[in-house]
This record gives C-alpha cells, sequence and structure tokens, in this order.
C-alpha cells in the first residue's frame, strides 16, 4: 500500500521536477526527497516494532520522534554536503536558502504521512481530521526540520557546525516528541495548537525582522 | 516539593530562553548569544516535556529505560551540547590564540575536567548503578567546566572578551558542578538533588543577563 501511494504520488511530482528550473526545481526536489524519507521510515519504524516488540503507542511516544528526525536530517546532510561542499550546483552565484528548502523537504514527509493515514483510515476520517493533520503535523515535521536545517548556515564554520548539529536534532526530537506524546492523551488540543502558534511566530519574526538565513558561494 | 520544584525550573529555563531570543535573535544579534539561547531552548523543551509526560502518561512511565536515555534526557543532553558549541565553536577562537604562552592555564583549566571524571570512578568503585546518560552528560559537563575556567583565568590578549565574560564563566562553571553533583544525588535518590535543582535554577536565571551584559560591555 505504502508504494503504490508513493508512485501515485512521487510520480507527476518527478515529472514537474525536469520541467522546473531554478529555485522551485529546487523545491519541488526536496518535497519528492520528503516523501521518500516518509517511505523509508515507514520500513525502518516497521523494522524496529517487529524486532523489539514493541506496541504501538509506545513506539509512537518514545521511538518514533528519533527516527523520523534522524532520517530527515541525514536527508538534509545528504542533500545540502554536495551542493555547500563541492558546488555541483550549476548556478554558482545564485543564493540557497537552506530553511525554506529544508521546509520542503519536512512538508512533503507530512504530506506522505498524511496521505497514508488517510488511506489506512478512511472509515474514521472527517473533514476536521483533515484540517488538525494539515495544520498541525504538516507544520510540525516542516518546522522540526528547517531547524535542524539551520545548522546549515554555519557549515563554513567546521566547529560549529558539528557541535551545533546535534543540539539542533536533539532540539527538533524533543519538540516532535512532546507534539506526539500530547496528541496521543487527552490533552491532544494543546499538541495540535503548538506548531500553529509556532509557526506563527516564526513567520512574525520573519516578516519583522525581514532576517532570512541564506548563503551564498 | 519535587513537582514545584519542576515547575521552578520551567519558569526558570523559560525566562533564559525568552531573554535570550529578545536580545540575540535580531539582524544585529551576536552569534555567541544566539547559541547559549539554543541551550536554553533545549533545557526548556526538555523539562516541558517530562512535564507532559508526566501529565499525559503519569507515573507508570517512570522508569523507560535502564540507560537513562529518553526523549526528555535528549533535551537535556542538546542543551550542553550548545553551551559546549558555543565555546568551542564560537567563544575560544576569541579568548585563546593557541600560543606556548598560555599552556600553563591550559592545563591548570584541566582540574575540574579531571575532578568531574574522578568523582564517577569513585561512583563506580562504591557499587552506585552509573547509566550511559549519566556518562555522557558527566563528559559534556567536564569539557563545558574546562572552557569555563580557562576563560575565567586566561589573560585576556587583546580584545577584552574574557575579562567582560568573567563572571558569567563563574556562573557556567557553577552551574555544571552544581548539575554533576544533582545527577549523582539522584541516582542515590537523596532529597539533596531537589535542593541543587533549585539552586541550578537560580543559576540559570543569572546566566543569560549576565552573558549579555558582558557581550554589551566588550562592544562598548
Amino acid at each position: 500500500m505504502v508504494y503504490i501511494i508513493f508512485v501515485s504520488v512521487a510520480v507527476p511530482l518527478m515529472m514537474l521536477l525536469f520541467m522546473a528550473e531554478g529555485r522551485s526545481k529546487t523545491i519541488i526536489g526536496l518535497v519528492v526527497l520528503g516523501i521518500t524519507c516518509a517511505v523509508f521510515s515507514y520500513e525502518i519504524n516497521s523494522l524496529i516494532k517487529d524486532i523489539f516488540e514493541i506496541n504501538e503507542f509506545d513506539f509512537r511516544i518514545f521511538i518514533s520522534p528519533m527516527t523520523e528526525e534522524l532520517i530527515k536530517f541525514m536527508a538534509i546532510l545528504f542533500f545540502s554536503f554536495p551542493i555547500l561542499f563541492y558546488n555541483l550546483s550549476h548556478n554558482l552565484n545564485k543564493k540557497f536558502y537552506p530553511i525554506e528548502a529544508a521546509m520542503a523537504l519536512g512538508i512533503g514527509f507530512a504530506i506522505f504521512e498524511n496521505i497514508y493515514l488517510l488511506v489506512v483510515s478512511y472509515k474514521y476520517v472527517n473533514i476536521f481530521w483533515a484540517i488538525i493533520r494539515g495544520f498541525s503535523t504538516g507544520l510540525m515535521h516542516g518546522m522540526t526540520t528547517a531547524a535542524v536545517s539551520y545548522i546549515m548556515t554555519f557549515i563554513k564554520k567546521r566547529k560549529l557546525f558539528y557541535t551545533g548539529m546535534m543540539g539542533l536534532l536533539c532540539i527538533s526530537i524533543t519538540y516532535h516528541g512532546i507534539y506526539n506524546l500530547l496528541v496521543e492523551s487527552k490533552y491532544n488540543y494543546v499538541g495540535f495548537v503548538i506548531p500553529i502558534f509556532t509557526y506563527i511566530f516564526l513567520f512574525y519574526k520573519k516578516i519583522t525582522t525581514r532576517h532570512s538565513a541564506k548563503l551564498t558561494f | 516539593m519535587n513537582r514545584i520544584v519542576d515547575y521552578f525550573n520551567i519558569v526558570c529555563t523559560g525566562f533564559a530562553f525568552a531573554y535570550g531570543a529578545h536580545v540575540s535573535f535580531k539582524k544585529t544579534g551576536v552569534l555567541f548569544l544566539q547559541i547559549i539561547t539554543c541551550a536554553f531552548g533545549c533545557f526548556f523543551l526538555g523539562n516541558i516535556y517530562d512535564l507532559c509526560r508526566f501529565f499525559c502518561l503519569g507515573e507508570y512511565y517512570k522508569d523507560i529505560s535502564k540507560s537513562g536515555l529518553g526523549i526528555g534526557a535528549l533535551g537535556y543532553m542538546g542543551g550542553l551540547t550548545f553551551l559546549f558549541s558555543s565555546y568551542y565553536g564560537a567563544m575560544d577562537r576569541i579568548g585563546d590564540d593557541r600560543s606556548d604562552k598560555l599552556i600553563k592555564f591550559r592545563i591548570i583549566s584541566l582540574i575540574p575536567f579531571f575532578f568531574n571524571i574522578l568523582v564517577c570512578f569513585i561512583m563506580l568503585r562504591l557499587s552506585i548503578k552509573i547509566n550511559i546518560y549519566f556518562w555522557i552528560c558527566t563528559f559534556l559537563l567536564s569539557v563545558i567546566s574546562y572552557f569555563a575556567f580557562k576563560h575565567m583565568i586566561l589573560p585576556d590578549i587583546d580584545n577584552g572578551i574574557l575579562k567582560s565574560l568573567r563572571f558569567y564563566n563563574f556562573l557556567v562553571l557553577t552551574f555544571c558542578i552544581v548539575q554533576n553533583l544533582y545527577n549523582i544525588f539522584c541516582l542515590t535518590q537523596t532529597a539533596t538533588s531537589t535542593f541543587l535543582k533549585i539552586i541550578s535554577g537560580c543559576i540559570i536565571l543569572a546566566i543569560m543577563p549576565s552573558a549579555n551584559r558582558g557581550v554589551k560591555k566588550w562592544y562598548t
């Protein structure tokens, strides 16, 4: 089922990728990469659950934040290292926006996760479920990935890059863990609004300070 | 009592994070302050996670794993990593010029580092069970205390940054010692850990303003 959904979603985006240029191409490519990470995450999660015989509830609360954030983080590293270290981008004079790009990866991950959950639970979903999944889970995944990618702006300062990388990964795992913990409990309404308020705050900061972390080659 | 102390700690780390975000995350913000802000943001998130776990799951899920590793622990370790990063990645580059005349200061600065490690080995000899989380935290606290002590005793090379941040480094060193003792007393499950947590919270309240004051003094 997972691979049917993957092909249905990723193939049209891949076709669009070949036609796009510049920054659009980067964003679409990262959305596809995010979808691929979601498939990979599904396989890893299933494997861990089978090997260690963890029940679904415990796995969602304690393990899945770590596995999902690690997989997204490795995707960011894998994508960014060639561009940032070896200058493989054909437009070397163009600015690269790592945070917005990484958010696209996180959103792609969330899109696939929502589609998969919609398919397996189609009897129980409604428009409110979709609104909540779309606004809260989508934003949560986007922002945790964007937070980790912030370290890419320090890629030229090696000492800061390696140590800060671990710290930002811990932040994103903890944030994801808080979200999962709340939405699986009787305080799920608190969990749903946290990513929305975080996003509004960050968006407000971006508009008022006009500060966008970007890296030039 | 423990719950009240947890709330107090959340307020302290929340204040440090909010204050740091206000003074450092702007167009002219200093990188060093931003990294420390991220450290307290991480501590804050870790405390929030522990509180949420208590309210959502109750005491039943208190002991998650024998290794001590969990998502709340990651929040704490992430904060320590950021504090380490603020020294190793930012401040040490400015304060220490790697010249041979400063080598004796670097050697003396290893005292708190080895003291921490020695205390852990003494605990092992006393057959107190230590988990991997404790070892990681002890190592990070030891390294941070090395840098904090070094920057307290190093003479200023030419730019005056170390002199203006001396009090901040003293607070960080005290924080490391108190946190290490807190981790030890948590393992032995005594009431002293509660008081140490209160002291740690008070130090956290003072750290961010002292860092900001020090940086402002250096710039003026």
